[in-house]
């Protein structure tokens, strides 16, 4: 007998007489089997032949799925898994630049480009007249302060700069108040070229006047990079102040910006309430006095009625001067040179270190979308390998069960 | 008569360079193992078509450093029957094998001494039955067939000797019926 070099076989010469019955009583396979079968060597086994009769015995959990993979065209597959890939990373990327670091959140700022969202956001807090909406009197209710910061590296269009609104907690005056009384501040800070200054500060001065506003002190002062600069305190009115910041943004390159939105509506309330009362006041005295008989009577009334009417003189000085901070919005703009990248440069250019810094902030989103989709994958890819480990161990022990019993 | 036990059909030094080669060496010799195992012509050819083609689609990861191309398929085939084994099992066990190969009547050779055996060796359990069939069927040496059933070679010789007692005790039993 043949026997191998490395394994000798064991003498089975005793049992020679069943081999040769044994290599008698070989089952053949029949010829139309074989005919197949030489012809799908041939043709390497085409698809047609894995939907034949020939099933697919081992089934193991996952050979459904198994089954419905090899289904697929071979050369499709691959196709179809790189284009499932990549749209999980497009998607995944979209979801990163619309949620990354420009999400609006505690720390996370949010670009001026979104500034026109922003702005939209304010709109919905604050109707053309500047007075607040009704849909936004929850959110502004009483003696609640809004505050939109902003950090700005931007170009003139305020592109790329930051904005950060936050928002103090809502007071408990506001369901039901159509006529919200709001007061706001605003402050801008403005780069440009030490020999720009004075044009930057008559087109601020030419942008109040178009909004109706009021130069309450400005100064200028030239210089070199650093100490040449302006100042400008502002009233904007308030139903314009949303056009005038806007404008005055894009006079030169907005480096900072920041408002501050408090609603008042509740002291006004209580002013009015109170002159009211006054009022009826006054009127009820002059009818004391009217009605009065004696001296004592008539001065004791017109004492008090002196006193009534200095007390609706000082409501009614407090009602105006609410009134007047909601209809004028304090403004300062600060005209500043050096310090910027963008100083340097064309107040309205995005020039090369934009790029760079526009690039380097995709990569990073990019590396952070890409650490989440292995932070998914990783897991995934894990119960996956599990499950096939499990898989592969149950069919074995299957298949060693079934030789045992058979 | 000159006995040999030299396996029927044994390609013992197949150097495979081509799938096409190990198909044409291993066609009939797979059929007869599988067949042998299963004891049903239908489902052995079943399962060997389907062996061919899984080797085939996995041809490019075989790695000859490995274990011999033969070996490699038999394997394939091995875990193929035994999956059909178990679904038989599933569905509906066979008590009677209609479908059993039958000896073949070649000139010469007595018929009732191959009867006897095919028959004896269907009462082996199946892992006996199925290194027999390795061994004289499809004419698998030791090594190959340590590397398709993953038993090691020098245990395969031994337990090859205790089946093939085994299959002479029950020759000699439904002789002695007969």
């Amino acid at each position: 007998m043949s026997t191998e070099t490395n394994h000798p076989e064991p003498d089975l010469s005793e049992f020679a007489d069943l081999a040769v019955a044994l290599e008698a009583a070989r089952p053949e396979p029949t010829e139309e089997f074989t005919e197949r079968l030489d012809a799908a060597v041939a043709d390497h086994f085409p698809a047609e032949w894995s939907n034949e009769s020939w099933g697919d015995s081992r089934d193991g959990f996952l050979t459904p799925i198994k089954r419905w993979l090899r289904q697929l065209n071979r050369h499709r597959l691959p196709l179809m898994a790189g284009g499932a890939g990549l749209a999980v990373v497009v998607i995944a990327v979209g979801i990163g630049l619309n949620q990354g670091p420009d999400e609006p959140g505690p720390d996370t700022p949010t670009t001026i480009a979104d500034s026109n969202s922003g702005r939209a956001a304010e709109g919905e807090l604050f109707d053309g007249s500047g007075k607040a909406t009704e849909d936004s009197a929850g959110a502004t209710a009483g003696p609640a302060r809004i505050e939109s910061e902003s950090l700005a590296q931007a170009d003139a269009g305020g592109h790329f700069s930051r904005v950060r609104p936050t928002s103090k907690a809502p007071g408990p005056y506001a369901a039901g108040i159509a006529n919200r009384k709001v007061a706001q501040e605003a402050e801008i800070t403005l780069g440009t070229r030490p020999e720009n200054v004075q044009e930057v500060s008559n087109e601020i001065v030419e942008t109040v006047d178009d909004h109706n506003g009021i130069v309450l002190d400005s100064s200028v002062k030239d210089g070199p990079a650093g100490e040449a600069g302006a100042d400008f305190s502002l009233m904007i009115p308030s139903a314009q102040l949303e056009s005038a910041i806007s404008d005055l943004s894009g006079i030169a390159d907005l480096r900072a910006r920041s408002q501050e939105t408090e609603d008042i509506t509740a002291p006004t309330l209580t002013v009015q309430d109170s002159l009211r009362t006054a009022r009826a006041r006054v009127e009820s005295l002059v009818g004391q006095l009217a009605d009065a008989t004696t001296d004592e009577e008539r001065a004791k009334v017109e004492d008090e009625l002196g006193q009534e009417r200095r007390k609706v003189a000082r409501l009614t000085t407090r009602l105006n001067r609410l009134d007047r901070k909601a209809n004028l919005t304090p403004v300062a703009v600060t005209v500043e040179t050096g310090g910027g990248a963008s100083a340097d440069q064309n107040d309205s250019s995005w020039g090369i270190t934009d790029a760079v810094d526009e690039a380097g902030r995709m990569l990073a989103i990019a590396a952070g979308v890409a650490l989440i989709a292995l932070a998914v994958a990783i897991p995934v890819a894990l119960l996956v390998l599990i499950a096939l480990a499990l898989n592969r161990a149950w069919v074995r022990r299957a298949r060693r069960r079934a030789l045992d019993e058979s | 008569m000159n006995v040999t036990l030299e396996p029927p059909q044994a390609v013992t030094d197949l150097r495979v360079r081509t799938f096409e080669d190990l198909y044409r060496g291993s066609r009939d010799d797979l059929y007869a193992y599988v067949a042998g195992l299963l004891r049903d012509r239908v489902a052995a050819e079943d399962v060997t078509a389907l062996a061919f083609e899984r080797a085939y689609r996995k041809w490019n990861r075989f790695d000859p450093k490995r274990g011999t191309a033969r070996g490699w398929l038999f394997g394939i085939a091995r875990n193929a029957a035994l999956d059909e084994l178990r679904k038989r099992k599933r569905e509906a066990p066979l008590t009677h094998d209609p479908a059993a190969p039958e000896p073949i009547d070649r000139a010469g050779e007595d018929l009732e001494r191959q009867m006897t055996v095919t028959r004896a060796l269907a009462t082996l359990p199946a892992a006996e039955r199925e290194l027999v069939s390795l061994k004289f069927y499809a004419g698998l040496n030791n090594k190959e067939i340590a590397e398709a059933t993953g038993i090691s070679a020098s245990n395969v010789g031994t337990r090859i000797h205790r089946a093939m007692s085994k299959l002479r005790q029950a020759c000699q039993e439904a002789e002695h019926v007969n």
